[in-house]
């Protein structure tokens, strides 16, 4: 059968059976006689299939419409009936569409955001073929410039190479003075991702050339901020660094999240600068897979290293843009979206005990109508509709709930996580309509089986009660039992997740993160000159000395940089792989460990002596000591990385983090020791012995008075800098509060929703029961008894739901077992005490029935 | 009934001829989901009248009978009624090269 015959086979069903057949014949007949008449006039099968396809689709609003005007429906203002209905039950229908709200939105929200992360294409033109060229495997690093240009010769393997650096320039002449982060791009960059300027022009050889380098596309946020949108902006001169710049063009909001960080405009890349290291992105050749494309480049330098050997080696890593979202990420994205996933059952159910609970509370109400005359087809419709218009009002409330989380989801996500996404998420419809869907036949299939049993027990004739029959209440404890150990899963998923917190928390950093003060200065160096650098560094070390409730102030590097592929040489033997392939180093200053609280273990410190040319001293990390020499002392003795001078090592310090609690760069360090000239345009480090806060206003205006043009990036603590290693744990361990609180709510209303029911549905039972002797304490303490039974059978499910979800939770913790017996004892143990707690007032109601008004009632 | 735009469309072309479903559509432009309910309350009002092909003609040509929708005498007089609240209506078959059907 074609798929227009399908289509009105299905539609007839609507169609009232008095006419269906004549109906059906009817458009049956329609449709041949059009394809007939369509092959005799030669018009082309493909399009004539579509043409009859639409056609008979009209089949549905046909019988729509029929079965409209011949039911009751039309007759009886069922909408508003049911509109009243529900209104004069403002609890429960709050409850169902709140429920369901509850369920789209945050269902809604969260996989948008996922969809978006991991899923959703790269918005540049053929993303597949594009790729990172990095020198390390495990992380982005810059290639070096001489193995560039040979990868760029490989034209077996790239259509194109385009290089690409970080910068920052300091804007004036558009609002405050300020640092806007840039990219500077190679020519043909852009036309390589497919991006074009939304307004003016994009960057052409010539402006690579020496002396026409001052030209600016600004990004679509500073033009926006800075320049109003105004859409003359192209021709005008904005000044960087304090030299005139010519806006070329805008760029399109895409760009606003090219790079791993914030763009906000790009310039044209130097011709001479690609002899320094700068980032390279690349095209592949349309045949050429990522995998191949690796294998061809990883036989280059093969040869190349035989050919013309070197220390750091040929070797380049290919890094697909689509996987440049870490890895932490992407696990920590798919199991909230698990989470989600089991919020929104959890809705579900919830819904549907509740529509199950009213549908049994209202069975004598259909029966009577039904007995006065009712037709079963104008009950079942007003219950219908009562149910699309809960889920309606749900969905309604559920989409503005989705706009919002993915607003608060996008702001709560750590800076960088949206590289190479959308810049602006927005919701994703089909997701939505899933949800919706999902919930909508929740609704309708629960609001329904009570109605329609109502309604055949009436007609059997036999139905003379409202109590609920053996299989709704078994239905009712199945989903009970289900939503409870979801909500265990959730639960403990939560308590995972905190326990894993806390272990990153406690681990100790080695160093006084919260007595430290950073303070990050835009470096002038280019405009002003060295000389002048140095002396504004040294005065402004005196002075800030000078602050009072400022014990120390140094100067270091801002982060570690790192040696690649090393090899150690020690001077008791031959040479050590360290297993690692980076080895971070920081430059420091004589007052930095004292500083930073950083104690040394064995040694000293860097003394005077250290600071002069040829002393090459180093202090180490215990973890590198240990590492080189297990078991003799490491002081005095020496070490040198592949063929660089011999380092005596001067000190060994403790155990120290500096790039936070879990070390993403490996657990070795060395610290080199720098004097302050060479210091001077990098970070100050001021520690405090008081509250560092009241230091922030000194330092700002110390630095004012010395030089007004002076920008500053950022004051804060040690501690705050360390924010984007704790970002992701943070983010994963909001949301995942959120959703088990969020399923721990809905459980509880579940809960309590079904002891009331069954208190109601029992009270003559309870009432006789009382009658005859029977203690208040014990009925409801029965009450008590049968719903902890199904609350200990959810949380027994859930306990092992979660077991055998921890090997997927595991890789995102950290120093915690996703088996952590005191994590899923304490879930279930909230979910039993909740349960109690929601249990007693229908434990109460129980203990005051009254028999004599009961069987008075009856 | 209420004397809507589709309404008087579907009757105009009712009365320059155009007795089928689909050729009603074809000619009026108008979706299904607007001429059949305009069509079957027009029959349940007694203006059109549906019958059957004969189904040895249909059947000549390999296809099952179709069903045709007539005007009444009634229906005659809302499409007068029709013809001069939407005047324009009309002249749309004849310039389309319809022929136009005397009235019965």
């Amino acid at each position: 059968m074609r798929v227009p015959e399908i289509l009105i086979r299905c539609a007839a069903v609507l169609v009232p059976s008095l006419n269906r057949e004549q109906w059906r014949a009817e458009w049956m007949a329609e449709l041949e006689y059009a394809r007939q008449r369509g092959l005799a006039t030669g018009e082309n099968p493909h399009r004539l299939r579509i043409q009859l396809a639409a056609r008979a689709l009209g089949s549905v609003s046909d019988a729509l419409w029929l079965f409209w005007r011949h039911t009751a429906l039309r007759r009886s203002g069922v909408v508003r009936d049911a509109a009243r209905i529900l209104w004069r039950k403002p609890g429960y229908s709050a409850a169902v569409a709140g429920t369901l709200a509850l369920g789209v939105g945050s269902a809604t929200a969260i996989v948008t955001v996922v969809d978006a992360l991991l899923v959703r294409p790269i918005p540049f033109r053929e993303p597949d073929e594009l790729v990172m060229l990095s020198r390390s495997a495990n992380s982005p690093r810059p290639p070096d410039p001489q193995a560039l240009l040979e990868w760029r010769a490989q034209e077996r393997v790239f259509s194109e190479v385009r290089a690409h650096a970080p910068t920052s320039l300091i804007l004036t002449g558009a609002g405050d003075a300020r640092t806007e982060p840039g990219r500077l791009v190679e020519p043909g960059f852009l036309e390589m991702l497919g991006i074009q300027p939304i307004l003016g022009r994009s960057l052409t050889a010539d402006d690579a050339l020496p002396g026409n380098h001052r030209v600016v596309l600004l990004g679509n946020d500073l033009w926006a901020t800075a320049f109003g949108r105004s859409p003359d902006v192209v021709g005008r001169t904005v000044e960087l660094n304090g030299e005139p710049y010519t806006v070329i063009g805008v760029m399109p909001p895409t760009l606003r999240m090219l790079l791993p960080a914030v763009v906000r405009m790009v310039l044209p890349l130097p011709e001479d600068a690609v002899a320094r290291p700068v980032w390279a992105m690349g095209r592949l050749q349309p045949d050429v897979s990522v995998e191949m494309a690796q294998a061809r480049l990883d036989d280059v330098s093969r040869a190349l290293s035989a050919e013309r050997p070197r220390e750091e080696g040929w070797g380049v890593t290919l890094m697909p843009l689509e996987r440049l979202t870490g890895p932490e990420v992407r696990k920590g994205l798919l199991a909230l979206g698990g989470g989600v996933f089991c919020l929104l059952l959890i809705a579900c159910a919830n819904a549907a005990g509740l529509l199950l609970l009213r549908g049994v509370e209202r069975r004598r109400e259909l029966e009577l109508r039904l007995a006065l005359g009712a037709s079963r087809a104008t009950l079942l419709a007003q219950v219908l509709v009562e149910s699309m218009l809960l889920a309606f009002v749900g969905g309604v409330a559920g989409t503005l709930l989705a706009r919002w989380l993915v607003q608060g989801l996008v702001y709560l996500l750590p800076s960088g996580t949206l590289t190479f996404s959308y810049s602006i998420v927005s919701i994703d419809g089909r997701i939505l309509f899933l949800a919706l869907a999902l919930t909508t036949l929740t609704g309708l299939a629960f609001g329904m089986i009570p109605a329609y049993r109502a309604s055949r027990t009436a007609v059997r004739g036999t139905g003379r009660t409202s109590t609920a029959s053996r299989e709704e209440v078994r239905l009712r404890a199945g989903i009970q039992v289900g939503q409870l150990a979801l909500a265990v899963v959730l639960l403990s998923g939560a308590g995972l997740f905190i326990r894993s917190f806390q272990q990153i928390l406690a681990v100790p950093l080695g160093h006084d993160a919260d007595r430290v003060l950073r303070l990050d200065l835009v470096s002038l160096e280019r405009l002003r000159g060295r000389d002048a650098t140095v002396d504004f560094a040294r005065v402004l070390d005196q002075r800030l000395t000078a602050l009072p409730g400022v014990e120390v102030v140094s100067r270091s590097e801002p982060g570690v940089s790192f040696a690649v592929n090393y090899t150690i040489q020690t001077d008791d033997g031959g040479p050590r792989d360290s297993g690692a392939d980076m080895l971070p180093f920081l430059r420091v200053d004589s007052a930095y460990f004292r500083t930073m609280g950083i104690r040394i273990a064995e040694g000293r410190a860097f003394a005077s002596e250290d600071f002069l040319p040829d002393a090459n001293t180093v202090v180490i990390d215990r973890d590198l000591a240990n590492y080189l020499w297990p078991s003799t002392p490491a002081v005095g003795r020496s070490f040198r990385i592949r063929d660089g001078p011999w380092l005596r090592i001067v000190g060994v310090t403790e155990d120290v983090k500096l790039e936070g609690p879990r070390d993403p760069y490996g657990t070795y360090l060395l610290f080199y020791p720098a004097n302050q000239e060479d210091l001077r345009d990098q970070i100050v480090l001021l520690r405090g012995d008081g509250d560092l806060t009241l230091l922030v206003s000194a330092i700002r205006s110390t630095v004012r008075d010395l030089d007004p043009d002076q920008p500053i990036s950022s004051i804060q603590t040690v501690r705050q800098s360390l924010g984007d290693d704790l970002a992701n744990p943070r983010l994963f361990l909001v949301v995942m509060v959120a959703l088990a609180a969020a399923a721990l709510a809905l459980a509880i209303v579940g809960v309590y929703g079904l002891a009331s029911f069954t208190v109601a549905q029992r009270r003559r039972e309870i009432g006789i029961r009382v009658a005859l002797g029977a203690s208040s304490q014990g009925v409801a303490s029965e009450v008590v008894r049968r719903g902890l039974c199904l609350a200990l059978t959810g949380a027994f499910v859930g306990v092992i739901g979660s077991l055998a979800l921890s090997r997927y939770v595991q890789a995102m913790l950290f120093g915690t077992s996703a088996l952590d017996p005191a994590v899923l004892v304490l879930s279930a143990i909230t979910l039993l005490a909740s349960c109690a707690a929601a249990l007693i007032r229908p434990a109460r109601s129980a203990a005051m029935t009254d028999p004599g008004s009961v069987l008075r009632a009856d | 009934m209420r004397l809507t735009l589709p309404t008087a469309a579907v009757l105009a072309a009712l009365v320059h001829g155009h007795a089928y479903g689909f050729e009603i559509l074809d000619v009026t432009g108008l979706r299904p989901g607007t001429v059949y309910p305009v069509l079957r309350r027009m029959e349940e009002e007694g203006l059109v009248r549906s019958s059957w092909e004969r189904a040895s003609l249909a059947r000549a040509e390999g296809r099952p009978p179709r069903r045709n929708y007539r005007l009444t005498a009634a229906g005659h007089r809302i499409a007068d009624a029709a013809e001069k609240r939407f005047p324009t209506l009309s002249k749309m078959f004849v310039a389309s090269g319809e022929a136009a059907i005397a009235k019965v």
